[in-house]
């Protein structure tokens, strides 16, 4: 009887014991991630860095109620909240959020190459080195846009989370960001070896050739190059002279663009905004249309550099307005910057909506252009009448504007000065709103846009409407720093701002010299 | 009369006890008012014997040898329990459960222990107090019963989310919801909301899954309210425990069989709708060229219109004027119908429909629906000595309030027991729900959720009648909300019957949850219990929005699959050592294997063929959603409780716990508790006094170890959807950390329990601290870092807080008592740290200018956006444009959480009558409101539509006498933060000048979006008239055969007072989660009132 009563204790006391020595055995196994894959072939992050960063350049809310108003080359036809400087610090915060997180794609390229037990796998993919290159190359790309639009940020210890385990990093002058940017395209454009393998996939951009990467990288290089001449004119000439010796683009051929697809889910995001999600809220500006139609531009009548002469991308640029009530019929632009009372009135039908080919489908995000190049020789070359022309060429054979058209439109152009390269500059830089705007802090033109407090439109009633700023007094110098990065970063945002100068919209880049 | 039956029954039952050693008899009496109560059920307690009090409260038992006690219960009874001794005559009062002070609880792993042993606080609610006034999310019936337990529920989400918490928050992003028990199974309570959803930012809300308990089959619930109730439990009771017991097999009347009934209709209604304005139109009001009063002037056919602004969903529009005559969209959806002649046959010109512009005579109250449902439960229950079964069926069903919408739930039960010989005994508990639902509301700022387009953006003038005819004869879409008189298509608003009977959403859940097992009794002080627990569900839902509408069409579907399994062992030795001393040692393990799968897709691109829904109906190939994450824990846990001669009570626990989600080298962690009763009242002195019935000192303290989600430790690639052909792979925006430790709540309280006056004053007081250190979290960390947020251990969360619970017996004469109950909590909680470096970490972004975050050195969950500038005064200062400056960084406009919460019963026995009235109060916290936000703006509500101190409606021109005037002094905000006085003209001044600018009401409107996100910050304080109940029970006398025949009428949701803004009901929530405190489009408020019946056999 004890006995079995001990026994019967003991299988009680054992029983724990017995349960628990398997168990957790299993535990590894259980706690393995079925949902996601460990290994990933390299291209895979190529096409998400590029259709991701194209994703958040020219859609919707960075696109359309950011960088395209801030250009002026688009207006909002109702809520004009943005276009008058009171930003969404929402889509501030995500624009940040998603340039910086996609790099760290191409980070895993880089890092996935280097990497001794996966480069051979990977080379099957394209050569180790041009991988990395062109990777680099995106990088440097992004990298340029971000600091042209806040100035100091994090470079030199961005994005090493993962690496590192680098979780707030501080923000670096933008005077060491420009050369480490410009070196790190240098290094790439020497790291491409032409003679090896591209991309076999995935490199939606340039289809894996490799000219084509060495060439944007010597593009960009000269962008850079020429935007930092005021503030370091030295060095500034050296790098455009490395830049044009290591050969930049020479035709339409080699623009950087992301193509999307005709078919959802990979349209283009500005058409997803108008034919997916109904969102036609943007008009091209009355100050854009007038300019392109060769008439004095907007409410205070300003001069039109080219008076009197019809831009043959107007009707690629822009439509028709369905309802001639308030603007009159054709092309008519929305005046930029006024109050949502007298936009309502007016109506998304009763402004010109941007041109079927800006909103096509399968659109093309340009990261970079053949013409923007041409216009830049022509500047350092003294306004070259040649570099001029054919960038105006370049960008009207870009757009599919007629071959007699286009050489009537050519012939009849007021010569290459500062005033119409950099205006011809502008023209040619729509859809890249960032740009635009970038190229308008650096040199003041066009002369064309409203500025706070000018008229904008003379109403029906021969009323004068002006542009009333929300915030601020003048068109914005720089884009304010994330709300999220004041509250997250504080130590390095708050150290950023006493070396940089006041968070607001009027403090100027480095290389932004009055 | 009709006693024969009963006797007989009687007597079958007696027959059945032929194992019966002796014979006690006695009378169940109620103490109240000394009545007999007949159907009592008196149990010889761990056996099956058992028998019921006959119609004059008398019963007669044959005890087993080894029976001790015997119980004693009721509906509606707290249960007693009485040591039998040498007596043979037993005679017992029973108490109702409104002032359940005393007597068994259950406590953790289903273990019944007497309350006063108990060294922390647990209160309890019987299962009739939520059955009476039925809810579908039983939970929600607890509002305001129980000290400490906040409840928040929507109650127009229909069958929606209630965020449960118990002594407030303790975990910064993870769950914080309490642990839900059923007989002993853990039930699972996920949340399936998407995060906009709770963000606000719209979505179904498909409610928390703890809702299928059915109301019908509890026979109690124990609330553990704190770390040391409930470290038996494990990691996930950290937050507390619902603990939920179901009723049971009794002996039934006749023949063994018991029949009960609870049968019941109840009608909602739309309780509360915001305010809105009555006296402009839809639209702009146009000026100018081309203009006639407010309107556009068109001419079509030759004949000149007046047009609205169809496109715009504001309220600036013309004033209402009957006189004047307007082109309504629908007539002119009903001239494109015909095919848009311009000439009638008679060859005049083709004269479309007019309509006086006036305020609807249909307005958005008539878009609502009654609801009525039906309840019926129909339960069988028998006992015996070998076995005993409860078998349970309730069926609901309702339609909803809004346009297309129902629910219907079916619920089986079966609770049993069989014994085999005289040690062995096998249980098992099964629950079956099936659940239906179509057209759920959709919440928030959301496309498909009609309040939205009533409140935040829309027009005033729309008749619902006219409404109603939402498609034209093609199949295509009429909308008040027409891009222009010349293009029907939507511009940004569909009709709301459109959302209603063609974007609707349905759902299907399959649910069954239970366990089985054996008790072997090895000696009649050593018992072990073997058990295996299951719940699993199905749960299928298909979301839709129809070719036609304003946004494009697409068709979900998703199928959610959850199974946790729980086996478990228990072992319990009883001991009592001489006749001072009592101990009680329980040793037990688990094992608890968790998977989640979902299955399903969304359409891409739209949907090709009308009316057609099916993941095929896609242009692009549909996107496929499929996901399993699986998790494990194994436990061992014993406890050990000693007694001293009923006065000082002493309970140790230890558990251990081994999680599959960390790592290898942290996996295994224990944690303990201890507490302690001291029943001073049982010392001499103290005992047999007159006036002091009972006094307990208690004291616990635990540590609770917690783990964290599946797949938390490596960071892997994440797939996104093709581009074409092309693959694609990205990192996650979470850096995941394989150095994950568990995370750790430490808490103490203690606390008093006093009886006075023959138990007609009592006493319940409970102060308590709890800390949650290391935190396993998400941090969000600087997107510069190539991450948006990073897996860490840090932070902690202190709560501390105190709960008082008040009895009292006013009035207790023959025929009549009045008892009032109050509960009272109020916790204060504090964010102690994050990482360093850190100092908020944001919980939810809302859609607009508002987030939730968790602040250091502030409460959880504050509300953080733009403040207003106030001056050193207090005052707040405006520009010299007469406008709200704001805050340049944003500010903590207060937290969520409230400061205390309290209820109180009343409740009133006359003869067979018996009513009762409950208040819920809430006190504190904030609610952003982004209906209130953009109602303003569009000039949807009253304030939009107000007169000024000139006697002028504020949207007149201001050089008219109108516009508004802000309640400010003149200023402006210096970089530093500090503010400079102006005068009217803009010069600096030394002291303050009242503001004396007026602002067009457009402006003022606009700014409520574009000025401080104060403006639409408000208290969420609320008193509630949560419930009225009124029963009668026919004396049995009258009811033949039928016993307790009673018919109750309640109402709920009856009134609300202190609300600080009239348009919200502050009690709002979209999720069970912590994303709380952003209403917007919020469900209207129900009000309900019912009948039940409840009866026995």
């Amino acid at each position: 009887m004890i006995m079995k009563t001990l026994h019967k204790i003991a299988v009680v006391f054992n029983l724990p014991l017995f349960i628990l020595a398997g168990c957790t055995k299993d535990f590894e196994e259980i706690n393995t991630n079925p949902n996601r894959p460990i290994d990933v072939p390299s291209y895979a992050f190529m096409t998400s860095a590029q259709k991701q960063l194209c994703d958040n350049i020219f859609d919707e809310w960075w696109g359309g109620r950011q960088s395209m108003l801030w250009a002026q080359y688009w207006a909002q036809n109702n809520y004009t909240d943005e276009d008058r400087y009171n930003i969404r610090q929402n889509v501030n915060d995500g624009y940040w959020r998603t340039i910086y997180t996609i790099m760290v794609d191409l980070n895993e390229i880089i890092e996935l190459n280097q990497n001794p037990d996966k480069k051979d796998l990977l080379s099957a993919y394209g050569a180790n080195e041009n991988q990395i290159a062109s990777a680099r190359i995106l990088r440097a790309w992004v990298f340029q846009h971000l600091t042209d639009l806040y100035g100091d940020i994090p470079y030199f210890e961005a994005l090493k989370a993962k690496s590192d385990r680098v979780f707030l990093p501080p923000y670096d002058k933008q005077s060491d960001i420009y050369p480490a940017i410009i070196q790190e395209l240098t290094e790439a454009a020497a790291q491409i070896d032409v003679t090896k393998a591209g991309w076999t996939q995935g490199d939606i951009i340039y289809k894996g050739d490799m000219t084509k990467w060495k060439k944007f990288a010597n593009s960009l290089k000269l962008r850079m190059a020429l935007r930092m001449k005021k503030a370091d004119p030295t060095n500034a000439q050296k790098y455009i002279d490395e830049a044009i010796a290591g050969g930049v683009f020479t035709s339409n051929g080699d623009v950087a663009a992301f193509k999307y697809l005709p078919s959802a889910p990979n349209t283009a995001p500005m058409y997803s905004a108008y034919y997916i999600d109904n969102r036609t809220d943007f008009a091209v500006t009355a100050q854009f249309v007038d300019l392109l139609k060769g008439i004095p531009v907007g409410g205070a009548q300003k001069p039109n550099p080219f008076a009197g002469l019809e831009d043959p991308r107007l009707p690629i640029f822009a439509d028709p307005v369905k309802d001639s009530t308030m603007l009159g019929p054709g092309y008519q632009g929305m005046p930029y910057g006024m109050p949502d009372e007298i936009t309502k009135a007016i109506g998304a039908q009763g402004s010109s909506w941007p041109g079927e080919l800006i909103l096509a489908p399968d659109f093309a995000t340009i990261l970079m252009d053949y013409a923007e190049v041409e216009f830049i020789l022509s500047e350092i070359n003294g306004w070259d009448q040649t570099h001029y022309i054919n960038g105006v060429k370049a960008s009207l054979d870009y757009w599919g504007v007629d071959a007699a058209i286009r050489d009537a439109f050519l012939a009849a152009l007021p010569p290459a000065s500062q005033e119409t390269v950099l205006t011809q500059k502008y023209i040619a830089l729509y859809t890249q709103g960032y740009e635009g705007w970038s190229e308008y802090r650096r040199t003041g033109y066009p002369k064309t846009l409203v500025h706070p407090g000018e008229v904008t439109w003379i109403d029906l009633s021969s009323n004068p409407v002006k542009f009333e700023a929300l915030t601020g007094d003048d068109i914005p110098r720089r884009l304010t720093y994330p709300q999220e990065e004041q509250k997250v970063n504080v130590t390095n945002y708050k150290a950023a701002v006493a070396q940089f100068g006041e968070d607001v919209f009027s403090t100027r880049m480095w290389w932004d010299k009055p | 009369m009709r006693k024969i039956p009963f006797l007989l029954a009687f007597l079958a039952l007696l027959g059945l006890q032929v194992q019966a050693q002796r014979q006690v008899t006695g009378t169940v009496t109620n103490a109240e008012d000394g009545s007999s109560i007949p159907g009592v059920s008196v149990l010889v307690k761990g056996t099956q014997v058992g028998t019921i009090t006959d119609i004059n409260g008398k019963y007669s038992i044959k005890v087993p040898l080894e029976g001790k006690i015997l119980q004693f219960s009721f509906v509606g009874m707290q249960t007693l329990e009485v040591t039998i001794g040498n007596q043979s005559v037993i005679d017992v009062q029973m108490r109702p459960t409104t002032t359940a002070l005393e007597g068994v609880i259950v406590t953790a792993l289903g273990i019944s222990r007497e309350k006063k042993s108990l060294g922390y606080a647990v209160q309890d609610v019987s299962g009739d107090e939520i059955s009476q006034a039925r809810q579908l999310n039983a939970i929600n019936s607890l509002s305001g019963r129980v000290a400490g337990l906040q409840i928040t529920s929507g109650s127009g989400n229909m069958g929606g989310s209630s965020r449960v918490l118990i002594r407030g928050v303790n975990s910064i992003s993870g769950n914080n919801n309490p642990l839900y028990v059923i007989d002993g199974v853990p039930i699972d309570n996920s949340d399936f909301n998407t995060v906009n959803t709770a963000r606000g930012a719209g979505g179904v809300d498909y409610g928390n899954m703890a809702q299928d308990v059915n109301s019908d089959d509890i026979e109690s619930i124990s609330v553990l309210k704190g770390p040391a109730a409930a470290a038996l439990y494990g990691s996930r009771a950290a937050n507390g425990v619902i603990l939920i017991t179901t009723k049971k097999g009794k002996a039934g009347a006749a023949k063994g069989i018991g029949v009960s009934i609870n049968s019941g209709i109840s009608i909602e209604n739309v309780a509360y709708l915001p305010k809105y304005q009555n006296l402009y139109g839809g639209g702009t009001t146009f000026t100018g060229a081309g203009t006639k009063d407010g309107f556009l002037v068109q001419e079509i056919n030759g004949i000149e219109y007046l047009l609205p602004d169809y496109a715009t969903d504001e309220s600036w529009g013309p004033r209402y004027n009957p006189n004047i005559y307007y082109l309504p969209y629908w007539s002119l959806y009903d001239w494109e119908a015909l095919g848009k002649p311009t000439t009638n046959a008679d060859g005049t010109p083709y004269r479309l429909e007019t309509a006086p512009w006036v305020a609807p005579k249909h307005d958005v109250e008539d878009f609502f629906e009654t609801s009525v449902g039906y309840t019926n439960n129909i339960a069988l229950t028998s006992a015996s000595e070998n076995g005993s079964f409860r078998l349970s069926y309730t069926n609901f069903s309702s339609n909803g309030y809004m346009p297309n919408s129902t629910l219907n739930r079916n619920t089986f039960n079966f609770n049993g027991t069989s014994k085999f010989g005289k040690k062995l005994m096998a249980f098992t508990s099964f629950n079956y729900i099936k659940t239906y639902a179509l057209g759920r509301p959709v919440t928030g700022y959301d496309d498909n959720n009609v309040l939205q387009k009533f409140t935040q953006w829309g027009q005033r003038q729309l008749d619902m009648e006219k409404m109603k005819n939402y498609m034209n004869p093609d199949g295509t879409q009429r909308t008040w909300n027409r891009r222009a008189w010349f293009d029907p298509l939507p511009n940004y608003s569909d009709n709301f019957y459109w959302t209603r009977f063609m974007n609707y959403e349905e759902d299907w859940r399959d649910r069954y949850y239970g366990n089985v097992g054996l008790t072997y009794q090895i000696f009649d002080w050593l018992k072990l219990t073997g058990k295996y627990n299951m719940d699993t569900y199905t749960f299928r839902i298909n979301e839709r929005v129809a070719i036609g509408s304003q946004a494009l069409s697409y068709y979900q579907e998703d199928v959610r699959q959850l199974t946790e399994t729980n086996a478990e062992f228990l072992l319990e030795a009883d001991k009592r050592f001489g006749d001072d001393f009592t101990t009680k040692l329980t040793l037990g393990g688990n094992r608890m294997h968790r998977q989640y799968e979902l299955n399903g897709g969304i359409t891409q691109g739209g949907l090709v063929i009308r009316n057609f829904y099916n993941l095929r109906n896609c242009l692009s190939p549909a996107l496929v959603h499929d996901e399993t994450s699986q998790k494990s824990i194994n436990s061992l846990y014993g406890s050990l409780n000693l007694g001293y001669k009923g006065l000082l009570y002493l309970d140790v626990t230890l558990r251990n716990d081994w999680s599959s989600t960390l790592p290898k080298n942290n996996w295994s962690y224990p944690y303990p508790s201890v507490t302690l009763s001291y029943v001073f009242s049982e010392m001499p002195g103290l005992q047999n006094q007159n006036w002091f019935d009972f006094g307990k000192l208690r004291f616990g303290w635990a540590e609770v170890g917690n783990d964290t989600e599946p797949y938390r430790l490596i960071t892997l690639y994440e797939n996104i959807q093709n581009f074409g052909s092309d693959i694609i792979y990205t990192l996650p925006g979470m850096l995941n950390n394989a150095k994950l430790r568990p995370e750790s709540t430490n808490g103490w309280e203690i606390g008093t329990e006093l009886r006075f006056l023959n138990n007609r004053i009592g006493l319940d007081f409970t102060y308590y601290y709890k800390k949650t250190t290391d935190q396993i979290f998400n941090t969000p960390i600087s997107a510069a870092s190539g991450f948006t947020s990073a897996m860490i251990n840090a932070g902690s969360i202190s709560n501390k807080g105190i709960e008082f619970l008040l009895t009292l017996t006013p009035v207790k004469v023959k025929d009549f008592t009045w008892d009032i109950l109050l509960n009272f909590a109020k916790n204060t909680n504090k964010v102690e740290e994050l990482i360093e470096g850190v100092e908020t970490l944001r919980l939810a972004n809302g859609p607009f200018n508002i987030s939730v975050e968790a602040r250091v050195g502030e409460a959880y969950g504050q509300l953080v956006g733009t403040d207003f500038v106030y001056d050193a005064k207090g005052n707040k200062v405006v520009g010299t444009n007469g406008r709200y400056l704001k805050t340049t960084v944003v500010q903590s406009l207060g937290s969520v959480l409230p400061d205390w919460n309290a209820g109180i019963t009343n409740a009133f026995k006359f003869k067979g009558f018996d009513f009762s009235a409950l208040i819920d109060i809430q006190h504190g916290g904030k609610i952003f409101s982004t209906s209130y936000m953009w109602g303003i703006y569009s000039g949807m509500l009253e304030e939009t539509a107000a007169i000024n101190a000139n006697g002028k409606n504020i949207r007149d021109a201001v050089a008219d006498g109108g516009g508004v005037l802000i309640d400010g002094v003149y200023g402006k905000l210096n970089a530093d933060g500090s503010v400079t006085y102006l005068d009217k003209d803009g010069n600096p001044v030394d002291s303050p000048v009242k503001n004396e600018t007026y602002i067009s009401g457009v402006r003022w409107a606009a700014d409520h979006y574009s000025g401080p996100a104060a403006q639409n910050v408000f208290d969420a304080s609320y008193v509630k008239l949560r419930e009225l109940r009124l029963g009668y029970t026919i004396p049995n006398r009258y009811t033949g055969p039928i016993q307790n025949l009673r018919i109750s009428i309640y109402g709920r949701n009856l009134a609300i007072w202190g609300r600080d803004n009239k348009h919200i009901d502050p009690e709002y929530t979209t999720s069970s989660g912590n994303t709380q405190g952003i209403e917007g489009g919020q469900l209207p408020s129900l009000r309900s009132f019912g009948i039940n019946l409840t009866c026995n056999f």
